[in-house]
């Protein structure tokens, strides 16, 4: 369970716009690697999150992204034998020959990458909640909603697990002794977060989560169109060739759903959500970062890479890339209409 | 409304049955009572009744189960909520949303009922229940008896036909308690609602329900009908049962024989009366001025608090009145605002707690918590190990599980034991360095009555050995017999304390059911006047 008390300012965004938000974010993160615009990225992230929570990220916080940043850099210098610059050379068997520049660049760059996105992940966790994703889960797909939920809830559940162990700990006498108390908490953090995973499907299951009305060839029905459109779109993922067969199983799969779907009730809500202008700027800005960055990853993917081998060079940065990785920044402006 | 046939069934793995060849017919609109000891059952059966077992659970089914004509078999659980509400006995893993309101209509939104209806029938709720402070809280941060209040509210406003609930009370305090009952019978009377409650307090229940089913230790055994059939052969009964049992009355929920049990109590008035010795000398936990702060929203405001060598201090309150949090104060694990704490006169606010934990034993509302080895030996080896004391533990460990009759299960993985067995597996945890002082959060939360009176004796154990315990707790039977003296907490501040028995009887929503039945002080307790009419009377000598 995460917190939320009183909703702080920007908070009360709809969470469509959230999600267009969080998934423009994740595009840019996984569509460059260049330091640059994912160290941006990160900043626009945390002030976004710090914003939501109305709390700075905790020490906790900032150790793990530091850790992200410092293990593939540090794993990439010890593995890897490529680049011009060497840093050092040990005369030994098995981790011997020279340490490059490079190694540690290209590493540090697959670090910056995740822990952007993570940051961005810790939006999503922030803004969206369980229900907010279970309201938008399409009949048919009800066991992904749960997974969903149960993905998302995870983090904090696992925090909360963890406290409670160092906790108990504590109580027995334990005295913490830092990364070196890990093996003692794995078992019983794995135990106690699945048991809180199988209680939330549980809750749900009893409390009526999934009933969508529909039975016998309907049910089969809307299986077989979310079928035909996942294979479609795989197919074409896949193999570009078979374009005709993605998209006459894409629309065989979209007849299925609308055929079986089409009278299904929306749901009804406690608490009606309104869209607002604020909803209109951040939704419509993160669909316009969006489609730069896939036109960009296609037209011109060198002003988006990042590459230091043979030589390290500074990564390039345009600063209309820069800037609209910074409109990103919007939900921290954009006031709650 | 519920037939069940030749019920039979095995949980994955099991070579037990956790529910053998059950029977039973229960009438549309009736309000039925689940007892049995821990472990003999109910959660199983009420699971059976909303098809969560097998279809969530797996494991071996025979038998049949309709419930307003859906037979389990063939509806799948997602059908089976449409019908059935159920509330889980421990509602923190089952919630969905993030605050109170939210939880509340998340059944009514996944029903289709109308945004309109939806916010009429939440602010019934939250009136009802008292809710309205709570309202915009997020759930984690509710004390364990919120909570509880919550999952009831979230199971009610659905309206469904069958209502099933897993110890709905157990964490409530007695108004609380009595406001959900309340509703349950009126909604049965306007509604035609079906209720069972699994539930170990029978005290409170046993006015309202049509019937009780009680699941016995001995497999097949299953009584069945009204209460006052059942209650008299039951191992245990209600606390007004007991007190005639007590004095050789036959046990009865007739009203003559209560107006029986009070004639024979008041013709003894004078005799029943064992004021206990208040222990004397220095405090060995002593705390000044505790104050602490959730988020700026204050939980304890200035608690002092003292328990010597051989006494035993009960905290009393409402839900959310701080109880939970003066504990975890006095243990060291929250940080506090303003205040102290000196153990054997020695301030210990700012050591932490597991140096605290030599000599401050602390086992938690919930005791799974503290329990994750690979067995119940283990757990207590962990401990010592923890403290240094593997080599000469202060206590014998397989003695220690001995007296906690924790021998059998000593090999055993703790979190699949039953909830008595955890609390004890928890307490031997804590124990086995021979602390002086003893906290215990909602001792007998989740266990049965036999469970309860074995765990009282524990208690007096520890206070004729010398030890200091303190215990947060809603149940005022077992405060009463076995503290000597009585907090009581609201809204984070002491509004009483003394002598157990003058302190509660001072608060007429604490006063024990003897103590409500004669207007007296004392005897306060069953175990009060066993323990007088034993006295005074003699086995073979009673005056019935």
């Amino acid at each position: 369970m995460g917190e939320t008390g009183a909703p702080r300012r920007g908070a009360r965004r709809h969470p469509v716009a959230w999600m267009l938000w969080i998934a423009s974010a994740s595009a840019v993160a996984l569509l460059t690697r260049n330091p640059w615009y994912l160290l941006l990225l990160g900043g626009v992230a945390w002030a976004v999150r710090w914003r939501l929570k109305g709390e700075r990220p905790s020490r906790g916080t900032l150790a793990l992204l530091l850790s992200l940043l410092a293990f593939p850099a540090l794993l990439n210098l010890a593995f890897s034998r490529v680049g011009d610059t060497v840093l050092l050379r040990l005369p030994l068997r098995w981790i011997g020959g020279p340490y490059t520049l490079e190694a540690l660049l290209f590493g540090l760059s697959a670090g910056v990458q995740i822990a952007s996105l993570l940051t961005v992940m810790s939006v999503f966790g922030s803004a969206i909640t369980a229900p907010d994703l279970l309201r938008r889960t399409p009949p048919g797909l009800y066991p992904v909603g749960v997974s969903a939920s149960i993905g998302l809830t995870f983090a904090p559940q696992a925090r909360k697990a963890f406290a409670a162990i160092r906790e108990a700990q504590e109580v027995r006498g334990y005295q913490p002794r830092g990364w070196r108390d890990l093996p003692a908490l794995v078992t019983p953090l794995v135990i106690l977060s699945l048991e809180s995973a199988l209680g939330l499907a549980e809750g749900m299951v009893a409390r009526g989560w999934g009933r969508d009305g529909l039975a016998g060839w309907r049910r089969w029905l809307v299986g077989a169109g979310w079928l035909g459109l996942a294979a479609g779109v795989s197919l074409w993922a896949v193999d570009p060739g078979l374009a005709g067969l993605a998209l006459a199983l894409v629309v065989l799969g979209v007849l299925a759903l609308w055929a079986t779907l089409r009278n299904e009730a929306g749901g009804t809500r406690y608490r009606p959500e309104a869209w607002h202008r604020g909803d209109t700027i951040v939704a419509g800005l993160a669909i316009g970062v969006a489609v730069t960055f896939l036109f960009l990853a296609f037209a011109a993917p060198t002003w988006l890479t990042y590459y230091p081998y043979p030589r390290a060079a500074w990564p390039p940065f345009q600063p209309a890339l820069g800037a609209a990785i910074a409109l990103l920044g919007a939900p921290v402006l954009v006031g709650d209409g | 409304m519920v037939e069940i046939s030749h019920l039979t069934y095995f949980y994955p793995g099991s070579e037990a049955p956790a529910l053998r060849d059950l029977s039973l017919h229960l009438a549309a609109g009736g309000m039925h009572l689940v007892a049995g000891r821990s472990g003999s059952g109910k959660s199983t059966l009420l699971r059976a009744l909303n098809g969560l077992v097998p279809r969530f659970y797996g494991g071996r089914f025979g038998g049949r189960v309709v419930v307003n004509g859906l037979d389990t078999r063939q509806a799948e659980p997602v059908e089976m909520a449409g019908q059935v509400g159920f509330v889980f006995q421990e509602p923190e893993n089952h919630f969905i949303t993030r605050n109170v309101a939210d939880e509340i209509a998340f059944g009514m939104e996944v029903a289709g009922l109308s945004g309109e209806t939806i916010r009429t029938r939440v602010a019934e709720i939250i009136e009802r229940l008292e809710l309205g402070p709570l309202v915009e809280r997020p759930l984690d941060r509710l004390s364990g008896g919120e909570q509880q209040k919550v999952a009831v509210a979230a199971a009610l406003g659905r309206q469904p036909p069958v209502l099933l609930m897993d110890e709905p009370t157990s964490q409530l305090d007695s108004q609380s308690a009595e406001a959900v009952l309340e509703w349950v019978v009126e909604l049965r009377r306007e509604l035609g609602l079906t209720a069972l409650i699994a539930e170990h307090r029978l005290g409170r229940l046993v006015r309202h329900v049509d019937g009780i089913i009680y699941l016995s230790d001995h497999e097949a055994d299953v009584l069945s009908g009204p209460a006052g059939e059942v209650i008299p052969v039951m191992p245990y009964g209600p606390p007004l049962v007991e007190a005639a049992r007590a004095l050789g009355l036959p046990p009865s929920l007739d009203p003559r024989a209560a107006e029986e049990l009070l004639v024979q109590l008041e013709l003894r008035a004078g005799q029943l009366t064992m004021p206990r010795a208040a222990p004397s000398g220095p405090p060995r936990l002593a705390a000044e001025g505790l104050s602490f702060a959730f988020n700026g929203i204050p939980a304890l405001e200035g608690v002092s608090l003292e328990v010597r060598p051989g006494e035993v201090v009960a905290v009393l309150g409402r839900n959310g009145s701080g109880k939970t949090t003066l504990l975890r104060c006095l243990m060291g694990l929250l940080s506090l605002q303003a205040g102290g704490v000196w153990l054997e006169g020695n301030e210990v606010t700012r050591r932490p707690v597991s140096d605290r934990a030599r000599a401050v034993a602390y086992v938690p509302q919930w005791p799974s918590g503290l329990l994750f080895a690979d067995s119940v030996r283990e757990e207590l080896t962990l401990t010592l190990r923890n403290h240094g004391l593997e080599a000469s533990p202060p206590i014998d460990p397989d003695v220690l599980l001995s007296d906690l009759g924790l021998s059998e299960v000593a090999d055993r993985y703790p979190r699949d034991l039953s909830a008595g067995e955890r609390q004890r597996a928890a307490v031997a945890a804590v124990m086995v360095t021979r602390p002086g002082v003893v906290l215990l959060d909602e001792p007998t939360l989740g266990i049965d009555p036999l469970a309860q009176a074995r765990f009282g004796q524990l208690v007096d154990a520890w206070r004729s050995q010398g030890m200091a315990v303190v215990l947060a707790t809603h149940d005022v039977e077992f405060a009463a017999a076995h503290a000597d003296t009585a907090l009581v907490l609201d809204r984070g501040r002491t509004v009483a304390s003394g002598p157990a028995a003058e302190t509660l009887f001072s608060q007429p929503s604490l006063r024990t059911s003897l103590q409500k039945l004669t207007g007296r002080l004392h005897p306060a307790s069953v175990a009060e006047l066993a323990c007088l009419a034993e006295r005074r009377f003699p086995a073979g000598q009673r005056d019935v």
